[in-house]
């Protein structure tokens, strides 16, 4: 029997390879994450003295579930940034201590360093309330 | 001249159009197709160029919003803290009176030499070692104080908390 070849070489389908590119396409639609993520710096004060540097001016926020004291007065969190802005001009060299109750939630305590980053305020420390 | 219809005589015979053959359809089919693999390639690559595949995501921890832009390191030492009490280190669960000690192995691990030591010593400098946190935002801060507490006594000099763009 002769073996006729035919003068047409074979071709390749196309379907496998859309097979295995839907699949890759499936795969990093599903493995792929696009939520940013970035960090802010923890500083909590370590020992009872808040601030070693007693030359400088200390504004102690105190901040619990419900309120937020700026120099006694309950201010919103949003206010904050505004606030500090007109301590800042007065005091430059302003170190800002947020003492938080242990019930204030992380995202609250973060709406807090946000602000202090909104004013630009570079020395801040974090503290918590031992007594609430 | 066209031919005229022997039942309706005032319309001409529609003419049939016969294909050149089996390939030649095939080729047509697939031609159709090329332009719809490119774009599922476009859409590959926009998704490994736009995206990150993060292991460490699969724990389910939500962190805090915050205009912070400070980025995070693609490799990391990570410890997330969920709101139902429970730690991971690097995608691994530990026991919170364990965290410290399996802090201290791990960084020995990645210091060691001929492995990436940038996970833990980002800077190369040996008193900066740095631990993310993600935490959950609806943890209390007297629970993220006592972790902070944990992950210090592993000689830990900076921990950085994630969060999320609002």
């Amino acid at each position: 029997m002769k073996l006729q070849r035919s003068p047409v070489a074979p071709r390749i389908g196309l379907t496998p390879l859309i097979d295995v590119v839907f699949i890759l396409l499936l795969f990093f639609m599903l493995a792929t994450s696009f939520q940013q993520s970035h960090s802010i710096l923890l500083k909590f004060s370590t020992g009872t003295a808040p601030n070693p540097q007693t030359d400088r001016p200390v504004l102690t926020l105190r901040l619990t579930p419900n309120e937020l004291l700026f120099d006694g007065r309950t201010i919103r969190v949003a206010q904050l940034a505004a606030q500090l802005d007109q301590r800042l001009a007065s005091e430059p060299a302003l170190t800002v201590v947020v003492r938080g109750a242990s019930m204030v939630s992380v995202q609250r305590m973060v709406q807090v360093v946000d602000q202090l980053r909104l004013s630009r305020v570079v020395d801040y420390q974090l503290d918590m309330d031992t007594k609430r | 001249m066209a031919r005229r219809d022997p039942v309706f005589p005032g319309k001409r015979r529609a003419r049939i159009v016969i294909a050149a053959g089996h390939d030649a359809t095939a080729n047509d089919d697939e031609e159709n197709l090329v332009p719809l693999i490119n774009l599922v390639f476009l859409l590959i690559v926009f998704f490994l160029l736009a995206g990150t595949i993060d292991q460490r995501d699969t724990i389910p921890v939500s962190p805090p919003r915050s205009i912070s832009d400070e980025p995070v390191p693609d490799r990391r030492l990570v410890v997330s803290a969920l709101a139902d009490g429970m730690v991971y280190l690097n995608g691994r669960p530990v026991a919170r009176g364990e965290l410290t000690g399996a802090l201290v192995r791990e960084a020995a691990t990645h210091a060691a030499p001929g492995i990436d030591s940038a996970m833990y010593n980002p800077g190369g400098s040996p008193d900066r070692r740095v631990v993310h946190l993600r935490a959950d935002a609806s943890l209390s801060l007297g629970q993220l104080r006592s972790l902070l507490v944990l992950i210090e006594d592993a000689g830990v000099s900076e921990t950085r908390l994630q969060t999320r763009v609002p």
